[in-house]
């Protein structure tokens, strides 16, 4: 069943009680929340994904919820927890729906995954996954959803997770995460992509999300062979600029960018250390969108071709 | 991380699932999958999910789990194996870095479990390392640390007097290149506290281990420096450290003299009360077997009633998990008045207040500087 | 500055296993024992994997130092090597051999 099957009233009258076990491919995740407008996005957003229903066992129970009774009404504050617990401040109840998208990513970081996590986009085309590691504000998601809006498919906005057995690139296709700029860039950039409304005042400036193609959650099972790592930089004016990364250097860039490189132990250095003699690595600094994904598409081109001939 | 009443949590109340895990891991192949999500809470928040898988794993009972709960059992227990790589480590390089000096150096809490291997040590997730060395030597032992790599980090000068003048351990110290903190003790108690435990019969009847330069100290000492951390100094993690000992008196408790011993070193070292409280408790919640005799004797150092009473509430409270991954508000104040009681216990009054207040001031602190880095 | 016996026998700490890759002369080195991951500078890297194989002495280590970079095996050489061993002890990747 999808989320999008059940009626309205019904799935807020769920939200409220029991909650729905939400499915995004690497995780399952109990939502709760008693915010109205929160049912009514996270309805849009979600619609195309499973239930799991009867709900099984989940990898963690979030809950969306005014802080307090008279803050319902009040300026009203919402605060997420996981399994009870707070990680972030409260925030105005209109951002449930972003606390959410953290606490899911939270979620994720602190599962004790037996696979390698990487802060990271991924991508794919030709069956070979495009890894987009950075640092907020790097334009890593306006990338991740440019691509997406050219037709690649999206694994993952937040996080690559990387198979400890094969090395595979594991979808978790959520929402694409734009901040500021990135939202109008996107939405002259793919007129047609899905973006929800506007979030302004999260501790990010104003968000916006772009809702996940259903092909690619239709397609959460399909795994990807990494092909290809671009460590993007955002910067105004500059023309679209390659430069090849030391692989050393590259290997210790993608450690600070792991969640939990150092609870893998020999598992974590051995898949990393696979990865990176894998794909060839480029720092690329770019302004202009539809410059660079041409670039991309190229390299990755070259890469996949280059994986094949090995 | 803080934790808080959820939203909802009413509907999830339920008698303790993490309870009956503990005193028959076998049960669990049983648990519908409501009763596993209120289980694996449970023992995260508890810090004892790692013990749990590998409780299971040695009953050979894995294949009958599920598998989310599986992963997440063994997920646990990847990062509990973390924890003893790196340990087992940092206690090589403290051996090598006193080698010279001839000291005795005594393993304390997760070490000893790891390097004994003691049961204690199953799916523990702390990295911590604390070694007792005898008082006269301290200066010696903290020179040669600094010489090999150790640094001390940056104390308040607050802080610094206090370890100094009051605390049973020099401030602690920190590897330069590795990072992993080190605790060197000189006693088991802080030198405010009321009882004070032997520190040279502690050392006197350590025991050696095979690894050269390394002991731990005699079982009934070792039980001893559990009970003084959970009833009489500040306990983290209150069920964890009561499982601990659970694990330590079934070890042990068949021993010849083991529970003779016990209690003529509670008497020794002035820990009478708190060995009381650590058999009636571990019995309660844990299903401990003690003999009845042993409890008698313990029992002739029970607090009146009315204060056993109150001990009784405040420690169900705090070991009676009753809400799955979070802790009510019930059980957070009784935390609360155990955390005053051991510092109560722990120092004179004047300086109570003023180590409190100082506390919370850091607490406050912290959590603008939070706030701040948040922005 | 340490200066070591040329009889000091060196050997890998813990069980011995590194783990580890060379990319264009610079090495990642996982270490199974400790669980950290250093990166290690063509040099050092050398050194490293000599001491790999066996137990070797500083005097050993020194000559093949030598021969690797081509140069005069002479005190400014090893005073480096030095260095290296003590930086490698510190990092807990190597350790005397006569330690128990």
């Amino acid at each position: 069943m999808l989320v999008g099957d059940i009626p309205e009233n019904q799935l807020a009258r769920r939200l409220r009680g029991t909650g729905i076990n939400l499915s995004t491919g690497a995780l399952t995740v109990r939502i709760r929340s008693n915010i109205q407008t929160f049912v009514d996005e996270f309805t849009g957003i979600y619609g195309g994904y499973p239930i799991e229903d009867p709900p099984g066992i989940d990898d963690g129970c979030i809950d969306i919820a005014f802080s307090s009774r008279w803050r319902r009404y009040f300026r009203p504050k919402a605060q997420a927890y996981l399994d009870g617990c707070t990680y972030f401040q409260p925030l105005p109840g209109r951002l449930a729906f972003p606390m959410l998208e953290s606490m899911l990513n939270w979620c994720l970081a602190i599962s004790d995954c037996p696979n390698l996590l990487l802060h990271a986009g991924v991508v794919e085309r030709d069956g070979h996954a495009l890894i987009l590691p950075a640092e907020s504000g790097s334009g890593k998601s306006t990338l991740c959803a440019a691509l997406v809006a050219r037709g690649w498919r999206l694994l993952s906005d937040e996080f690559a997770i990387i198979g400890a057995r094969d090395g595979r690139a594991l979808p978790n296709p959520r929402p694409v995460s734009l901040k500021n700029e990135s939202i109008d860039v996107i939405g002259e950039f793919a007129p047609d992509a899905r973006l929800s409304r506007r979030y302004p005042g999260t501790p990010k400036g104003t968000v916006a999300f772009m809702r996940a193609p259903s092909d690619a959650v239709a397609r959460v099972a399909e795994t990807a062979q990494p092909a290809l790592v671009l460590l993007p930089a955002f910067s105004p004016r500059s023309p679209v600029e390659l430069d090849t990364v030391d692989k050393t250097q590259g290997f210790k860039w993608l450690t600070d960018q792991s969640v939990n490189y150092h609870a893998l132990l020999e598992v974590g250095f051995n898949t990393l250390a696979d990865l990176v003699d894998r794909c060839p690595i480029y720092h690329l600094s770019y302004s202009r969108l539809d410059e660079v994904i041409e670039r991309i598409e190229r390299l990755h081109h070259d890469a996949v071709a280059a994986v094949r001939a090995a | 991380m803080t934790q808080s009443l959820p939203f909802g949590q009413r509907s999830c109340a339920s008698p303790s699932p993490l309870l009956r895990a503990l005193r028959e891991p076998g049960s669990v192949v049983e648990l519908p999958p409501q009763g596993w999500n209120t289980l694996l809470k449970q023992a995260r928040a508890y810090g004892v999910l790692a013990r749990l898988a590998v409780e299971l794993e040695a009953l050979g009972c894995v294949s009958e789990i599920p598998e989310k709960a599986k992963d997440q059992l063994l997920g646990a227990r990847q990062v509990s194996e973390v924890c003893h790589t790196g340990l087992r480590f940092e206690i090589g390089q403290v051996r090598r870095a006193l080698a010279d000096l001839r000291v005795p150096v005594i393993l304390l809490k997760g070490a000893a479990y790891l390097m004994a291997g003691l049961p204690p040590a199953r799916g523990r997730v702390s990295a911590d390392l604390d070694i007792l060395v005898p008082r006269a030597t301290i200066d010696a032992v903290e020179t040669a640390l600094l010489a090999a790599g150790w640094e001390g980090g940056e104390l308040s000068a607050y802080d610094e007097h206090y370890y100094r003048a009051w605390a049973h351990e020099i401030p602690p110290l920190r590897h330069r290149e590795r990072g992993g903190e080190l605790d060197v003790h000189h006693t088991i108690l802080p030198l405010t506290h009321r009882a004070r435990p032997d520190a040279a019969a502690l050392i006197a009847a350590s025991e050696p281990l095979p690894v050269p330069g390394l002991a731990v100290l005699g079982p009934a000492d070792m039980v001893l420096h559990g009970i003084a951390h959970l009833f009489a100094d500040q306990s983290l993690r209150p069920l964890r450290d009561l499982v601990d000992l659970h694990d330590l008196l079934e070890q042990f408790g068949n021993g010849a003299c083991f529970w003779d011993e016990l209690l003529a070193r509670a008497r020794l070292h002035n820990l009478q009360r708190a060995l009381y409280y650590a058999l009636r408790y571990t019995e309660r919640i844990l299903g401990t077997r003690i003999p009845s005799e042993v409890k008698s004797a313990a029992a002739a150092h029970a607090p009146v009633t009315p204060v056993r009473a109150l001990m009784d509430e405040a420690v169900d409270s705090v070991m009676r998990p009753t809400v799955p991954g979070a802790k009510g508000r019930r059980s957070s104040m009784g935390e609360f008045a155990l955390y005053v009681r051991s510092l109560w216990i722990r120092m004179p009054p004047l300086l109570l207040s003023r180590h409190l207040a100082r506390q919370a001031l850091r607490r406050g602190t912290s959590r603008l500087r939070d706030a701040v880095a948040r922005e | 500055m340490p200066e070591f016996p040329d009889d000091l026998d060196w050997r890998v700490g813990g069980q011995g296993r590194l783990r580890y890759r060379c990319w264009d002369g610079e090495y990642v080195v996982f270490n199974p024992s400790s669980g950290s991951t250093h990166l290690i500078g063509i040099v050092a890297g050398e050194v490293l994997i000599g001491i790999l194989a066996g137990p070797v002495s500083t005097r050993v280590l020194g000559e093949r130092l030598a021969d690797f970079l081509e140069v005069e095996n002479d005190a400014k050489l090893r005073a480096n090597l030095d260095t290296i061993l003590g930086e490698l002890d510190q990092l807990g990747l190597i350790e005397p051999a006569h330690e128990c």
